[in-house]
């Protein structure tokens, strides 16, 4: 955006940008900029100011350069307001006298929208099967995208009717290892029929005074009737019979790893199942059961051949 | 051969310009400098020359001659060096990266041969080499060895072959070619185990390299004290440690090669082309390295013979210091650092450049869809940007030459597909830290077996599934001893009947028929992109932490990289999109949809089945739920080359009217005709070319 002013001496062009000019509210902006008089004048020192939406003082940048022809002033990094919205500040150049040019005052304007800052929820930790009425856990975590200290916020959990079943609060300090992700760990209660139903974990308003857009995540609750038969699964090496320790055992909605035996065993209720045993490196075994009682599965895995690469 | 030092100031103005153009060298008169022969008829020249008339070659100042000067210095350039050099000629070899080998430096080292060649002969007898070091047992009955030149012949055009894939391998070979390949197998193996090469067991034959008989054998070195080419062996330090460390001499961890040789064998790439190399340096093969061939001098346009190369520099500097990168040996190589020099070739010139992999618009006359320059050829760490640049056949082009089997790149299963190392930019193969070109890869690859992408999912450059991901490694192999109905054959062995219309009957095709696609789901991503190359873009492996711990991978350096950019991090999947789109310089638009996509994936798995892409039936499914997120990219590589300059059986090249180019030879994937993979056809056609080219009368 640019301006002329003239008097009788000179006029002043000044021309500033902002960057970024769509910004999450409360992060920095850069405001740069340029001016130029005619005729060409050395104009360092004098200061360019900053003016928010009501007038009031935001800022200023000094002119500190000048190669002949254009000043140019510091760079001014300043925090957006907190507000979101669209917003039209004004950079205001003061009348000034120099070298018996005097320029009259001149102003420009910049346009810049103000946007919340959006947060990001995850769930996991949620059993592949909860048997009916039984207690589970899940593991939530939000974060904000300028990573805001989210502790001490609320969420609630909504099941598949649209039921809040729980709040939880996040923690005092983030999930080690992560950028400010707040990690909360929830107890919640199965419905009390078999089925798959998904609830949501809604963040709620409260915590840092920054505005933050709504966030939710959906997640599946697959409830179960209560197991009736036990399936051992015995996971071997197909070739030198070696068992096969931490192969996981999935028999859709249930999983199981193997123990050091080699070992997984599967509470199920009946049923025909697609049963699939995986191992790093190893093929993965897959074998239809229909479960009827309790029963013995042996799975020899043989190795994957590896790839000729030449 | 000491080069003349420039002298006069006509020599130092040269010297000072830049990127000089063959008609502004001519226009100058300028001089390169004045030298002497050298005692293997190498010539680095001095005549001042007379500028005339632009371009015409009769004015061209030479700044070396040989009586053959080879193009590149891989697996067709080498053994023709030393071939040409048995034969008394003098040799300038010309590569454009810093260090000789070429792509045979990173292969397997799988040297398929055959028509009853010595090593065939060698397990049929049950004896062992000379030096003792292949002490494994032979793999092979004596049938499945017994053969001849006419069989082999057969077998590389046997007209009824389909591949998996329902392609023909060896319909479309040229029939001189292969008869010359056929006869040349003998001599090429004894050739190569006379230049210090060993050779394991026969043991099966590699892709389309014939479906009769067994013709393979791995090179190896056996480990030691020292790396010593003569005695055949190489150090710990030099074959590097599998899984975690490469070598300058190595660029790939060499592996262990008891199987086809014996216990303390270490196998691959490296222990063909150093040997191969060492040899031609030690005949005294000259190297012109950092040295890119741009053009082909003929006498006309199109006639006459051809003359000699314009070549450029073209050094590779270590990314961290700057420093130009150093071949690991450097006696016989020629020090040359002007920006254009003329090279002639008094007898003939060899073209042995690679193939065109690298070159998107090359390859798009192919596979328009293969136009993203995302996408390289395999080794293009090792080789540079420059690399399999079709800079050879081009130049061949451009004086007269007639191209071939240009269609069969689709022949070949790995030609182009969907390796599964993840987070390289080079995910054909592996690379540790120890070669000097590691740092410009960054990160070795995160190499998962087929079975492992059962815990991801992979989506394209708007974050959308396009694939059944279990099957986007699959890939077929090519139609080879002992085939079978897993490569498309109804017979495997010696079962197989050669020539029998049954191979190739609809019923067995039918049967047969198991191409994965995936590459071609891959290309075809009209979403995001844009006229006029509606580029693909490149696609994204996408998991978490779970999937990490459940099957072991491993993430940290060197097999992946926080900063080349084909590896990111993110505690949500949100975040991971704008890191991808942030960090990868070919992603050109936002992945919109992957945050959708993981939520609709976690749905799937919920549910038990994928209605998508029937993700479930195969392989368990797995949510992608527990921070941190990862995506890595999982690039399409374009592997061989097939299609380029037409040779005979000489390894002429030949014109559009079907005569050879005077002086002219080709041959590996520079030439077209053949649909051979791997090393045994260059490795030929490079003693077919060194043969015949040092036997072309001197211009």
């Amino acid at each position: 955006m640019a301006s002329l002013s003239e008097d009788m001496h000179g006029y002043v062009t000044c021309v500033v940008d902002v960057s970024p000019d769509i910004v999450d509210a409360g992060a920095e902006m850069t405001l740069r900029g340029t001016l130029s008089c005619s005729p060409p004048c050395d104009l360092r020192g004098h200061v360019l100011l900053i003016k928010d939406e009501i007038g009031a003082d935001a800022g200023s940048m000094e002119l500190t350069e000048f190669d002949g022809e254009t000043n140019t002033p510091n760079e001014l990094v300043l925090k957006a307001p907190l507000t979101p919205g669209k917003f039209t500040w004004s950079v205001v150049c003061p009348a000034v006298e120099k070298g018996g040019t005097s320029f009259t005052e001149t102003s420009t304007q910049i346009v810049f929208t103000v946007t919340p800052h959006a947060t990001y929820v995850v769930a996991w930790d949620v059993p592949s099967d909860i048997v009916a009425r039984e207690r589970f856990t899940i593991k939530v975590g939000i974060k904000c995208s300028n990573e805001c200290r989210l502790a001490h916020s609320d969420f609630a959990i909504y099941d598949h009717e649209g039921t809040r079943v729980a709040v939880a609060t996040l923690p005092d300090k983030h999930w080690p290892g992560t950028a400010r992700l707040y990690v909360s760990e929830v107890e919640l209660v199965a419905p009390p029929s078999a089925g798959l139903y998904t609830w949501s974990v809604k963040r709620l308003h409260s915590g840092p005074r920054i505005p933050h857009s709504e966030s939710s995540i959906s997640f599946g609750v697959r409830v179960v009737d209560p197991p009736e038969h036990l399936v051992t699964i015995e996971t071997v090496d197909g070739v030198s019979r070696a068992p096969l320790r931490g192969a996981h055992v999935v028999m859709h909605p249930y999983r199981a790893v193997a123990d050091e035996h080699g070992v997984a065993r599967i509470r199920a209720a009946k049923g025909g199942y697609r049963l699939f045993v995986s191992e790093t490196n190893y093929l993965t075994f897959g074998l239809p059961i229909e479960v009827a009682s309790d029963m013995t599965v042996r799975a020899e895995l043989d190795l994957e051949p590896v790839l000729e690469r030449n | 051969m000491a080069k003349k030092p420039d002298s006069d100031q006509k020599k130092r103005k040269l010297r000072g310009k830049k990127a000089v153009s063959r008609r502004d060298f001519v226009k100058t008169g300028a001089v390169a400098g004045v030298g002497a022969a050298a005692g293997v008829g190498t010539t680095v020249l001095a005549t001042p020359g007379t500028a005339s008339a632009q371009g015409a070659p009769a004015a061209i100042q030479w700044h070396y001659e040989a009586d053959v000067v080879v193009i590149g210095a891989g697996c067709t350039g080498l053994p023709a060096a030393i071939r040409a050099r048995d034969l008394g000629a003098s040799v300038i070899v010309v590569d454009q990266n810093f260090d000789p080998g070429g792509k045979m430096l990173h292969s397997g080292a799988q040297v398929s041969l055959g028509g009853g060649d010595p090593l065939q002969l060698r397990d049929i007898a049950g004896e062992r080499d000379r030096e003792g070091f292949v002490t494994a047992p032979r793999q092979h009955s004596v049938a499945e060895l017994t053969e001849d030149a006419d069989l082999l012949f057969r077998d590389h055009t046997d007209w009824s072959v389909m591949d998996a894939a329902a392609q023909a391998p060896y319909r479309y070979n040229e029939r001189e070619l292969h008869r010359a390949y056929a006869d040349n197998c003998y001599a090429t193996r004894e050739f190569l185990m006379a230049n210090y090469v060993r050779m394991g067991r026969i043991s099966g034959t590699h892709g389309n390299g014939g479906l009769s008989r067994a013709r393979r054998a791995v090179c190896f070195l056996m480990e030691g004290g020292t790396t010593d080419i003569k005695k055949g062996t190489v150090s710990k330090q030099d074959a590097g440690v599998p899984n975690a460390r490469s070598s300058h001499f190595a660029p790939r961890p060499m592996d262990d090669g008891a199987k086809v040789a014996s216990s303390g064998a270490r196998a691959n790439g490296a222990a063909l082309a150093r040997p191969l190399e060492f040899s031609a340096r030690e005949k005294g093969v000259q190297f012109i390295l950092n040295r890119h061939m741009d053009e082909i001098i003929r006498e006309q346009p199109f006639s006459g013979r051809v003359l000699g190369i314009r070549a450029t520099y073209s050094p590779r500097q270590d990314p961290q210091t700057g420093a130009r990168l150093e071949s690991f040996w450097q006696n016989g190589n020629i020090e040359e650092r002007r920006e254009t020099i003329f090279i002639r070739a008094r007898k003939a010139i060899v073209i042995g450049a690679g193939g065109h992999g690298a070159n998107p618009q090359f390859r798009s006359m192919f596979y328009p869809a293969w136009r993203e320059p995302a996408f390289v050829s395999s080794g293009w760490a090792l080789l540079g940007p420059r690399g399999q640049d079709a800079s050879g056949i081009i130049a061949g082009m451009r004086v007269g030459a007639n191209l071939a089997g240009m269609h069969q790149n689709l022949s070949y299963g790995s030609t182009f597909h969907i390796p599964g190392i993840l987070a390289t930019r080079d995910s054909y193969t592996d690379m540790y830290p120890g070669h000097p070109t590691f740092s410009l890869r960054g990160s070795t690859g995160i190499n998962l077996p087929n079975a492992s992408f059962q815990h991801l999912i992979v989506v394209n450059q708007v974050g959308k599934r396009f694939f059944n991901e279990l099957l986007i490694p699959d890939r077929k192999g090519g139609a080879a001893f002992p085939a079978g109905p897993g490569k498309g054959q109804p017979k495997s062995g010696l079962d197989h009947v050669q020539l029998d219309w049954r191979n190739a009957s609809v019923a067995n095709i039918r049967a047969t028929y198991a191409e994965p696609n995936s590459i071609h789901a891959a290309l075809a991503m009209n979403e995001g992109s844009k006229a006029p190359d509606y580029f693909s873009g490149p696609i994204w492996a996408i998991f978490d932490r779970a999937a990490v711990e459940r099957d072991k991978w491993k993430i940290d350096a060197p097999f992946t990289s926080p900063t080349n950019g084909f590896f990111f991090k993110a505690d949500t999947i949100e975040e991971l999109a704008a890191k991808i789109k942030n960090g990868h310089e070919f992603q050109r638009v936002p992945l919109t949809h992957l945050a959708e996509t993981v939520a609709r994936w976690n749905s799937y798995v919920d549910k038990g089945s994928d209605p998508e892409f029937a993700r479930g039936s195969d392989a368990p499914m797995h949510k992608i739920d527990t921070p941190p997120f990862y995506a890595a990219t999982l690039y399409p590589v374009w592997h061989d080359s097939y299609g380029g300059l037409r040779i005979n059986g000489r390894a002429q090249v030949i014109d559009m009217q079907g005569e050879p180019i005077p002086g002219l030879y080709a041959g590996g994937e520079s030439s077209g005709g053949g649909n051979q993979h791997g090393l045994g056809r260059a490795l030929v056609h490079g003693y077919i070319a060194g043969t015949n080219a040092a036997r072309e009368s001197t211009s």
